[in-house]
């Protein structure tokens, strides 16, 4: 498996069709307003439909149905509404394969799980971009779906591998010496030009230390603490045989203390039962 | 021109937000820095603030003209709380933002403000100033209550610090407080009125001194400046400090002293009638005796019991004078006689009228007086009543254990001196060094009790004293207990 048949392979993957990619583009577009990223959205009434079944769901409790994207956008913001499309998006696109080895939902299940907890990670140490760590936390495994469609056997291979001897599913791919998800994650996501923080967590989530000191470290420290915790507290999949360890460094840059630390696994498992909504799309 | 970047509208917003921040010193000046920087962005009509406070909410700000009702806000803030999140709420009329101030993802205020602008013309670059300030803000007003709590908690420090001192004031104890460079660090009323002078200071800083080299307090009683104090010092850890705390126990001694001579009056009249009635006893069973049976009695026996019945009349007089003389002391009226005097015919005399004493209680005496003849200047007879009491009292406490009791009584003066020095010396039991001053005091006696182990007025030394005293001359003494006493005092040379 060359890097370059790769590469092309990748190209082959379904892109976010041209109303979702206008909608991800508004939304983060400074200069945009509700009523243009309504506009925009309009385009495809289903999918604006999808958008506001989950808007309207147990996870984000909202006080009142909103029947109009507008009010969505205006209650729950531009970056969420984004958030919530770029979901309904990968979910259907990406965490949708066939494995024998892994229920996907699972995989899926995780995802999200790590979304949500990097958002509660991101409120907990004051870290304000905190809509931007949920698209993170979304994406950062999302080079596993691209192996798994595009190659079904070496994704069951690393995922029996893992469980076999019990290790991680990163340390698996580095044994085998085959190109990571982190790698695919980089490629897909650097296609689709989504921005940079989610392109580097996705990309780098297994090697937080990496970059060294850069205005992408909180971000990507955040993503490896989630998916820390995740693994720890068994939400969904990942297809691993053992959990990460956590880079002591990447506790000691965010500041964590062990009351934080129980802080935040408090408020994920009050939130597991409302992360299932993501899970009925 | 160029039209401002979203990245320059944010800067110039946070500038201007921490700016209003720099002279928050209450929360509601927090919010009302919301206010002033988001009023630049929306038409606000009018805000209602909440502030978490003991995990119940508190209506911090709320404008009259604000549209909705409680209990149509609250459902909103509670979502707020949940999400963690600011919201705009389209409500009639307008629009309302709901802001909640975060820290440590937790809610502990809410800022909601009733805008009346188009919510569809919102733009997304106002999310990041939104969620900026819904941070920042909470960390401002979360140091603010930290800075509320160190103020209360130094004011109670405060409180704390006037009440004890109250207390310590009002204390009759004085206290002053020393460090190991002897400033005096603290001190209480008391003590200020105290108005101690250097030399005080410098007994205080010596207590100090020692406490710190023990590395413990003690206690201790001390005379300055003609008053009694008590001192109780007490060394305190951290930081190296010494308590003193002294109390002037000049009444209290006075008090003690009145009550001693009041139990040696008591005990002394209890003594007086019994030394008075043993000689009166003698002299009236002789007396009835010699009537009883005045002719079956042969001249010798007659004799002697008349003898025995002038001695006793004597010893009668002898202590009648005493009680007279000590009246005399009491109110210093004594009066002296002074004439030029030899000092030999003074000592032989006295010597002479005692040898009886000396042989019935097997003393033996010594005698050393200069060979040369001496006048002195003083009152004859009162000076052989010295001399006579000293000796007496010597031969009374001589010490039955020793083989050869004595009782010495010498003279010296040396050339050129106006004064002559006399001693009175025995071997005898000793005068403790406790006693050395108050054996001088009227009634006492050193076994002080009733039990009269040996006979006395109690008076004699007081007289000796006094009449010493009269002539301008000093008495004292040098003792040991068990090997003797030698009683001394000078007498003014005749002049030549």
């Amino acid at each position: 498996m060359d890097l370059k048949t790769t590469i092309q392979q990748v190209e082959g993957l379904p892109s976010p069709d041209f109303v979702l990619q206008q909608i991800v583009e508004t939304a983060s577009s400074p200069s945009a307003s509700a009523k243009e990223l309504n506009e925009v959205a309009s385009k495809d009434p289903g999918f604006v439909s999808k958008i506001l079944k989950l808007a309207n769901s147990a996870y984000y409790g909202l006080p009142r149905r909103v029947a109009k994207l507008t009010d969505a956008i205006m209650i729950l913001g531009f970056k969420t509404v984004r958030n919530i499309a770029m979901s309904i998006f990968a979910g259907e696109e990406f965490f949708k394969f066939q494995s024998s080895v892994l229920d996907i939902r699972d995989l899926w299940s995780h995802s999200i799980a790590v979304a949500v907890t990097a958002e509660t990670i991101s409120e907990r140490i004051g870290y304000s971009n905190k809509e931007e760590m949920f698209m993170c936390g979304l994406l950062h495994d999302i080079g596993k779906t691209v192996q798994g469609i595009l190659f079904p056997q070496v994704f069951d291979g690393i995922v029996n591998l893992a469980k076999e001897k019990e290790m991680p599913y990163y340390e698996v791919e580095k044994k085998l010496d085959i190109p990571t998800h982190e790698v695919f994650a980089e490629y897909l996501l650097e296609k689709w030009n989504f921005p940079e923080v989610v392109l580097i967590s996705a990309a780098r989530h297994h090697r937080p230390l990496s970059l060294g000191q850069s205005i992408y470290s909180d971000a990507l420290y955040i993503v490896h603490m989630s998916t820390f915790i995740c693994e720890r507290l068994e939400f969904g999949n990942n297809g691993s045989g053992a959990p990460i360890s956590l880079k002591k460094e990447v506790w000691d840059e965010l500041g964590f203390t062990t009351r934080m630390f129980v802080d935040v696994v408090d408020i994920v498992r009050s939130r597991r039962q409302k992360i299932q909504e993501f899970m009925n799309l | 021109m160029q039209a401002s970047t979203t990245i320059d509208r944010f800067l110039i917003t946070v500038s201007s937000f921490s700016r209003e921040l720099n002279t928050a010193r209450e929360s509601v000046h927090v919010f009302q820095a919301i206010h002033k920087v988001l009023r630049r962005f929306f038409e606000i009509h009018s805000v209602f603030v909440l502030e978490e406070s003991d995990e119940a909410w508190q209506v911090i700000l709320s404008d009259d003209s604000f549209p909705l009702p409680r209990e149509e806000l609250d459902p909103l803030v509670d979502h707020t709380c949940e999400r963690k999140s600011f919201s705009f709420f389209p409500v009639e009329e307008g629009t309302l933002l709901v802001l909640p101030s975060l820290q440590s993802g937790k809610v502990i205020g809410v800022f909601v403000a009733f805008i009346q602008s188009d919510p569809e013309e919102f733009l997304q670059e106002n999310e990041s100033i939104l969620g900026f300030i819904s941070f920042f803000s909470g960390l401002v007003l979360e140091n603010l209550r930290l800075y509320h709590r160190v103020l209360d908690a130094s004011q109670v420090q405060e409180e704390l610090k006037r009440y004890f001192r109250a207390m310590l004031d009002s204390l009759d104890e004085s206290i002053c407080v020393w460090d190991p460079q002897f400033r005096r660090v603290f001190e209480n009323a008391s003590y200020a009125s105290l108005q101690v002078d250097p030399s005080f200071e410098q007994i205080l800083k010596d207590l100090a001194a020692k406490s710190f080299e023990q590395e413990k307090g003690f206690a201790i009683e001390k005379e300055i400046q003609g008053s009694f104090f008590s001192f109780n010092t007490v060394v305190m850890d951290s930081p190296l400090q010494v308590i003193i705390r002294m109390e002037d126990i000049t009444h209290t001694k006075e008090l003690e002293r009145l009550r001693q001579i009041e139990k040696m009056r008591s005990e002394f009249v209890a003594n007086i009638s019994h030394e008075l009635r043993t000689p009166l006893a003698a002299i009236k069973a002789y007396a009835e005796t010699i009537t009883d049976s005045l002719e079956a009695m042969d001249s010798e026996t007659l004799s002697e019991f008349m003898g025995i019945i002038q001695d006793q009349s004597n010893h009668l007089e002898f202590l009648i004078d005493q009680l007279l003389d000590v009246t005399k002391v009491e109110n210093h009226s004594l009066q002296l006689e002074i004439e030029d005097v030899s000092l030999h015919a003074l000592i032989e005399e006295t010597a002479k009228g005692l040898a009886k004493s000396f042989e019935n209680n097997g003393v033996a005496y010594q005698e050393k007086i200069p060979e040369e003849d001496i006048k002195v200047r003083a009152d004859p007879k009162r000076i052989r009543q010295v001399i006579n009491n000293l000796v007496l009292n010597s031969i009374k406490y001589r010490d039955h254990d020793k083989e050869d009791p004595m009782v010495g009584v010498w003279a010296e003066w040396q050339h050129g001196e106006s004064k002559v020095l006399l001693c009175v010396e025995d071997n005898g039991i000793g005068i403790p060094a406790d006693y050395h001053q108050k054996i001088f005091d009227k009634f006492f006696r050193v076994d002080s009790s009733l039990t009269y182990s040996v006979e006395g007025t109690g008076l004699g030394l007081a007289i000796t004293r006094e009449i010493i005293e009269k002539h301008g001359e000093k008495i004292w003494l040098e003792s040991e207990p068990g090997k003797g006493t030698r009683f001394f005092f000078t007498l003014q040379r005749a002049e030549a």
